[in-house]
């Protein structure tokens, strides 16, 4: 798990500006959970579901024709669930809002806040997608 | 209306692939066997022989073929409707062929079985029809004629485009070419029987799906079976609903578009594949159910909408309505444009349907 940094705080900050964002976790490569901040603290079973979604869709996404999955989007009637997957280093932002969540906005901001993720996730010298760390 | 002249090689392979009952007649049997051997690859390699009347050495080494060498009509015919009978029982299907057959062998002894058998014959057209014999079309070749008794089967395009196909090969290559398709549709064929066994009844988009073929090839793999196995399958396959047929070809306007799917429940009712991709439909329902997994008391977000999935080159969309639609679209620079377009083609079907959409 990532404990509190000035990276992670910058993160933080940054998502804070986007409205009816109900939670933010980080994922690893592997579906392993690095990362959570829900309003309320949701059941581990809530982010198990989560990793479970992260695995599907990434078999789902490698069926069709060997294909990287780079994101994905749910949309229920009142909420939103966004994962944003790292081209290189393959961990998954995910992102859960209300309905009115401006799924625009929040891509930018998954996008601002990557190079801030990316020197967390290499701080925690967990290998990326198919590379053996030394 | 199959016009024979032009479609005559097609027609002959459909009409034996059928199980057509044939006469083949020339000015002596020597003659008329030499036409039976010349087209003999065109009988499927998985059917039995069963060979009666004078019949010629090389036609002896048919390999499994079974001889009725009783000289008693009687004996021929209780022979040959024993042989039909075990085709109930699970046996291949048989293709009678009965050698120097006189005009009286078709009421002796032919008259036994309803179909699947060729005569060899010198006798001339008048003597058979003086025996009540109908026919239906005429083949003639400068060595002879073939009579067909039952009318033509109306659907010959795999026959035309297999025909087309092994113009320019050689004989072995013909045959092999005619007997792989042959076997296919025959195991394609006991595929959906041991389905339907198994599952009581199948929708024509699973089949086709399970199959990779479109519905005009699966019409013919179950006219061949019906004939071959004595089993109506259709019945047992739902036909796509003519709304969700035209949905789907309305579907192809979109250039993108790999493939559309639709299902009712875990039915799948509707299957359009417009460009060359694996993606097994089960998997529009795999990330639903994934979906489905977070715990609703925590969510408080009410029904499941939609799910996209980008990859580097597709786009995957599930719109989940009383019907859940899933496709498969090329990655593009905007595929909201493509959401939107999807979208108004699922608002127009939903209302023919008299499902309005939920807000």
């Amino acid at each position: 798990m990532i404990t509190q940094s000035p990276k992670l705080a910058f993160v933080l900050e940054r998502l804070s500006y986007l409205a009816d964002k109900e939670g933010f976790a980080l994922f690893g490569p592997d579906g392993t959970l690095l990362f959570s901040r829900f309003e309320g603290s949701p059941p581990s079973e809530v982010l198990i579901s989560i990793a479970d979604i992260i695995e599907t869709a990434n078999g789902i996404a490698a069926s069709a024709g060997a294909a990287d999955l780079s994101q994905m989007q749910v949309d229920w009637q009142e909420s939103i669930l966004l994962i944003h997957k790292h081209p290189d280093l393959g961990f998954h932002v995910v992102l859960l809002g209300r309905k009115k969540l401006n799924v625009g906005l929040a891509r930018i901001l998954i996008k601002e806040v990557t190079p801030a993720l990316e020197e967390i996730f290499d701080a925690l010298k967990l290998p990326a997608p198919g590379k053996e760390r030394s | 209306m199959i016009k024979l002249e032009e479609n005559w090689e097609a027609s002959l392979l459909a009409a034996i692939w059928h199980r057509n009952r044939i006469v083949i007649q020339a000015s002596n049997v020597d003659s008329a066997n030499s036409l039976f051997s010349l087209w003999r690859y065109y009988i499927p390699q998985y059917r039995t022989f069963v060979l009666c009347g004078k019949i010629p050495k090389d036609a002896r080494y048919i390999k499994g073929a079974k001889l009725i060498d009783v000289k008693e009509s009687e004996a021929q015919r209780e022979a040959f409707e024993l042989s039909y009978a075990e085709e109930e029982l699970g046996a291949p299907p048989i293709q009678v062929v009965y050698f120097a057959a006189e005009p009286a062998t078709l009421r002796n002894v032919l008259s036994a079985l309803p179909q699947g058998w060729i005569a060899t014959t010198s006798h001339p057209r008048e003597e058979w029809e003086d025996e009540s014999l109908r026919i239906q079309r005429v083949l003639s070749f400068a060595g002879g004629t073939l009579f067909f008794l039952d009318p033509l089967p109306e659907d010959v395009f795999i026959e035309q485009r297999l025909v087309q196909d092994m113009r320019d090969n050689s004989e072995g290559v013909k045959e092999f070419k005619v007997q792989l398709k042959q076997s296919e549709v025959h195991l394609a064929f006991q595929a959906i029987l041991n389905e339907v066994e198994s599952a009581g009844s199948l929708t024509q988009s699973y089949v086709s799906e399970m199959l990779n073929i479109r519905e005009r090839t699966l019409a013919k793999i179950l006219a061949i079976g019906a004939k071959e196995r004595r089993m109506d399958l259709s019945r047992y396959i739902r036909r796509t609903a003519p709304e969700i047929v035209e949905f789907l070809k309305e579907m192809s306007s979109v250039k993108e578009l790999y493939l559309a799917t639709l299902f009712d429940g875990g039915d799948l009712v509707g299957y359009a594949k417009y460009r060359d991709i694996h993606f097994p439909s089960q998997n529009f329902l795999r990330i639903i159910q994934s979906v489905g997994t977070i715990p609703r008391n925590f969510l408080r977000s009410g029904p499941l909408k939609y799910i996209e999935i980008n990859t580097r080159h597709v786009n995957i969309l599930v719109y989940v309505h009383s019907i859940v639609f899933g496709f498969v679209l090329e990655a593009g620079p905007n595929p909201v444009m493509i959401r939107f377009k999807v979208e108004e083609f699922l608002d127009q079907l939903l209302k023919a349907a008299g499902k309005a959409p939920a807000p």
